[in-house]
């Protein structure tokens, strides 16, 4: 049998295996727990592991020599295959995610990696890709999901689940409810839920956006008006309160509604009626208030720009939601819910977005919080054309906003941190024993060799 | 209206010229109009941007009644037969060749069912008495 470890190095401890043994390198592939196949320049498979049959169900002997697009069945197979990438560029290819179909089709989440194949000469023969199963994380990303998902709001921030858990028994009251939060922080979904959640959710949702409504036309929008109410007004016709009657009724901006029409407003609340334009008879109103501000009402309150005792009418269940930048921890959660739905939304197929991208995205501050995230994936998602979502995808502003602030890579950050802290010490403890490296060792409770060669990477002298 | 009635629309996602391996994935499909032996009407359609509920929309549109493929998902297999086309999987090789002998009835689809499927051409068998006999043994409780 021949010799599998030479004896040549062995001084240097650096045991050389012999690759030219087939046997020995095939028990090496069938030990790996990661699938690998190798493929030669005509991506003919030329060899298979036990894994790779495992996760693809298609047996070695029949995976041999076939092309490996065939065997493979990715999704980026067709249109960027990996390991193509990786023969004319040269250059390896790490822990890309993709899907493929097994055997028995089942869509199977993997993460692979590839890299070139050289001979001893160093001309490329072919590729090698490795990948691993992500099925199991697949399904416990879902049910974290699910976990962090309450009606259609997405978040696992400990402020938004605050919300969630008070937002059954908010909903199962009648009283009005004063959502405060900047613009695109997600009033509307967080009044929606509410509702869906309350005994008139079988009644109608009335979204009022009281800014977007000039001043002289809201009374008619939100009280309607009768028949001759005014020269144009040939027939009757229903406010939105009328139209909610039942149901939940959103005022949207309610900051912004003019203090002629906060007293009519106030009525509606303290007396649960109304007048439409030109009645004579006063209407009941059996609707659900929710109003949203981005303002501070407060201090429009002061201001004399909003009514006291309509403010106190309105906040008699308040909810608060922060902006995003202040619950960033959402933002890779939210990046993946845009991304499910642009696929549906622009038939397009991406799987996620690159860690250069994710780091520039958790840095920004988001003015436009939740919505300007959207926007930002809806922009990224049509340019896309690969499967990954990366930096020169992302909108041209929000890059030059970024440009000077440093992305930090975490993991690098906080080597480096460990790195400097470690140098430090050592430097501190040496200089209390006047530099004698035995007793520095002993007190850092590392050998004296340990403590030379960090010495050395550190530059101590 | 009778040579209407002998005409066959075929669909076969296309990569290379060859069949593509798999349907949900393929850049193009090529729909093809089958009569009296003969390809009468061949076209190209672009996926690029296309999502595979998408696609089988095209194809119930498109009037496809038969969708000839390499490997697909289960999803897509239930989705198409929900909708009434045929599915011919596992096959491979140039997609004219493939149509050419499509239309001659020449195609050989012995083994043209789903991997999953195979064995079983898409029936079910022996159910009643298996069911009967797990009922009976109460497998669970064992």
């Amino acid at each position: 049998m021949r010799k599998k470890i030479l004896q040549k190095d062995r001084d240097k401890n650096t045991p050389v295996i012999d690759y030219q043994d087939e046997n020995l390198m095939q028990i090496i592939l069938d030990s790996i727990t990661e699938g690998v196949f190798t493929i030669d320049l005509d991506k003919n498979i030329t060899s298979f592991n036990k894994a790779a049959e495992k996760i693809t169900g298609v047996p070695k002997e029949e995976a041999i020599g076939r092309k490996c697009y065939e065997v493979f069945t990715s999704n980026i197979c067709q249109r960027q295959c990996a390991l193509e990438k990786t023969l004319s560029t040269q250059e390896p290819i790490t822990n890309l995610p993709i899907n493929v179909l097994s055997r028995d089709g089942k869509i199977i989440p993997i993460s692979i990696s590839t890299a070139v194949l050289k001979n001893q000469k160093g001309e490329v023969i072919g590729a090698v890709e490795t990948f691993r199963d992500l099925s199991v994380v697949e399904t416990l990303r879902k049910e974290l999901q699910q976990h962090y998902k309450f009606e259609d709001i997405i978040s696992k921030n400990y402020k938004i689940h605050k919300i969630f858990k008070i937002l059954p028994d908010i909903a199962e009251s009648d009283s009005t409810i004063l959502i405060q939060g900047p613009s695109g922080s997600g009033k509307e979904l967080f009044a929606k839920a509410v509702h869906n959640l309350s005994f008139r959710k079988d009644g109608p949702f009335i979204v009022v956006n009281c800014g977007a409504i000039p001043e002289t036309l809201l009374e008619s929008e939100l009280f309607g008006y009768v028949k001759g109410a005014f020269t144009d007004a040939r027939k009757d016709k229903p406010g939105k309160f009328e139209l909610a009657n039942k149901g939940t009724i959103f005022l949207d901006e309610i900051g912004d509604i003019p203090l002629s029409l906060q007293v009519k407003l106030l009525r509606v609340l303290q007396d649960k009626t109304f007048e439409p334009l030109g009645a004579i008879k006063p209407k009941k109103a059996d609707v659900r208030v929710i109003a949203a501000t981005n303002k501070d009402l407060l201090e429009l309150v002061s201001l004399g720009k909003f009514r006291d005792d309509l403010y106190y009418r309105l906040n008699v269940l308040k909810i608060e939601l922060p902006p995003l930048s202040e619950r960033r921890d959402d933002i890779p959660l939210l990046i993946d819910h845009f991304i499910e739905k642009m696929n549906i939304k622009l038939g397009k197929k991406i799987e996620g977005i690159s860690h250069e991208a994710l780091n520039l995205l958790m840095q920004y501050d988001f003015p436009g919080n939740i919505r300007e995230l959207e926007n930002i994936i809806e922009h990224a998602s049509v340019l896309c054309r690969e499967n990954i979502i990366g930096c020169e995808h992302l909108p041209p502003e929000i890059l030059e906003k970024m440009e000077n602030i440093k992305v930090i890579i975490p993991e690098d950050s906080a080597n480096k941190l460990l790195m400097l802290q470690e140098e430090q010490l050592i430097r501190s403890v040496l200089k209390k024993h006047g530099g004698h490296r035995e007793k520095t060792a002993r007190e850092l409770g590392i050998h004296p060799t340990t403590l030379w060669r960090k010495m050395k990477r550190y530059g101590i002298r | 209206m009778a040579g209407k009635m002998n005409e066959t629309v075929v669909a076969i996602p296309e990569f290379n010229g060859t069949v593509a391996p798999r349907l949900d994935c393929a850049s193009k499909i090529i729909i093809a109009h089958l009569q009296n032996g003969q390809i009468k009407d061949k076209q190209e359609l672009n996926l690029n941007n296309v999502n595979p509920y998408q696609l089988i929309g095209i194809l119930t549109e498109k009037g496809v009644q038969k969708v000839i493929c390499y490997h697909l998902c289960r999803r897509d297999w239930y989705s198409l037969r929900a909708n009434g086309i045929e599915v011919m999987a596992r096959i491979s090789g140039n997609v004219e060749e493939i149509l050419k002998n499509l239309a001659a009835g020449k195609l050989s689809t012995s083994n043209a069912i789903p991997f999953w499927r195979k064995g079983t051409d898409g029936i079910c068998r022996g159910k009643g008495r298996s069911r009967r006999g797990r009922r009976g043994r109460r497998w669970e409780q064992d």
